[in-house]
């Protein structure tokens, strides 16, 4: 299916078809789901999230302007739930000052790096980032997203965007170098 | 002009990730590359990149998919609202958020409001075993109707997979000690009773989750009333 597909369900949806929605749903919520239960580290929550975004979708298509591809809106959709959860929660405020604590008290890192591996430590200090910054990774590198893409989902400029994923790339680079790991950069 | 060498090669930097995905505009590749090309040593920070990239992506993809019970709950809450008259929903649905905490999610307010009509129904079940089992004096035998009753107990909504043999679902009731109640009823689900009494919650759900495993044999499955 392609992008103007994607455009042609939800004008079926906005006609109340049930049939385009569980198209729409089949196509969208794998993604959906692994991007909100990454940004919110609760796969129950990130479930009830990606309901939600759906259920909106069903009662709000006719709105749905065109602008961005109907997946940009969805991401952006659960991205605002998330965000707006995790503030009420108090977890958005949660960066990588206090997941460093965490990590603290664990193994030093050479005996980190034993027991585990390389992808092991970079996957683990990628999930230790901050909420802001596990997105914009996400959103990159696993969901393809361009720089404009990525602006019009997370509700950011664009130039903030491109500064956004290096600060995030600059963090991962020292929290992997404090694991143990020195990739020569930065 | 050192400042703007620095300037460009930050520029550049920041959309080496973009690069890499393939996800720059035309102008801007055409950029990278020429930058690029005049500056090999920057190459090595795309070797990065790519063990990022690729960590990132098995970090996703280790994460599996969403429960098959979330798409029931979703479709049926989109069959509902499909059906729903809007004069009517809305004056239901005015009164009932009276009741509910500000600032509560639609599916938390439907799972509320679920969960109230499990009680309900609960309650109901209960009140009237009691009536029934109670002579005029209270007294109750032991083996009273409650043990009887197609409503007592701990009762579950479940729907089988078509592909399901009668041996496989024979076995996955055996398994939880569970008994066909009701059913078929409208979309295919039967009533399930997997305890004559009612169960803690964290009981229930230690059943919902052994149940939940068997993609293959159900296909639906939810507590009922």
């Amino acid at each position: 299916m392609t992008a103007a597909d994607d455009r042609d369900l939800i004008r079926r949806i906005a006609a109340r078809d049930q049939t385009a929605m569980t198209a729409l749903y089949a196509r969208h919520h794998v993604r959906l789901y692994r991007y909100l239960a990454r940004l919110t580290r609760n796969e129950a929550v990130a479930e009830e999230l990606m309901n939600e975004v759906f259920l909106e979708t069903w009662r709000k298509a006719g709105s749905y302007e065109g602008r961005s591809s109907v997946s940009t809106w969805l991401f952006s959709i659960g991205h605002n739930r998330a965000i707006s959860l995790m503030r009420k929660r108090g977890e958005a405020a949660l960066d990588e000052a206090a997941t460093a604590q965490i990590a603290d008290e664990e193994d030093t890192p050479e005996v980190a790096l034993q027991k585990r591996g390389k992808a092991d430590i970079m996957r683990a200090c990628i999930e230790r980032l901050s909420p802001d910054h596990r997105a914009i990774i996400d959103l990159v590198y696993y969901h393809d997203a361009s720089v404009t893409e990525a602006a019009e989902i997370v509700g950011i400029p664009e130039n903030t965007v491109k500064t956004r994923m290096f600060y995030a790339r600059k963090k991962l680079a020292e929290m992997i170098r404090e694991a143990g790991l020195d990739r020569g950069w930065p | 002009m050192i400042d703007a060498k620095i300037q460009e090669r930050d520029e550049i930097e920041m959309l080496l990730p973009w690069y890499e995905t393939g996800r720059l505009s035309a102008a801007d590749m055409r950029r990278v590359e020429a930058y690029l090309r005049l500056h090999p040593e920057m190459t090595a920070r795309l070797a990065l990149i790519r063990e990022e990239l690729a960590e990132t992506i098995a970090g996703n993809e280790m994460l599996g998919m969403p429960n098959f019970s979330a798409r029931d709950r979703l479709m049926a809450q989109i069959a509902a609202d499909a059906g729903a008259m809007p004069q009517a929903g809305a004056g239901l649905k005015a009164w009932w958020t009276r009741w509910l905490p500000e600032g509560l999610s639609p599916g938390l307010a439907l799972a509320a409001a679920a969960a109230v009509l499990v009680i309900l129904v609960q309650a109901a079940a209960l009140i009237s075993l009691n009536l029934r089992d109670a002579g005029d004096d209270g007294y109750r035998v032991a083996s009273g109707k409650q043990a009887q009753s197609a409503e007592a107990g701990t009762l579950l909504l479940i729907r089988f997979a078509e592909t399901a043999s009668a041996g496989e679902i024979a076995a996955l009731l055996q398994s939880v000690g569970g008994t066909i109640v009701d059913g078929p009823k409208p979309g295919g689900m039967f009533k399930l009773r997997v305890s004559p009494r009612i169960l803690s919650t964290a009981e229930r759900d230690t059943i919902l989750a052994k149940l939940r495993q068997k993609t293959d044999i159900v296909t639906f499955l939810a507590p009922a009333g």
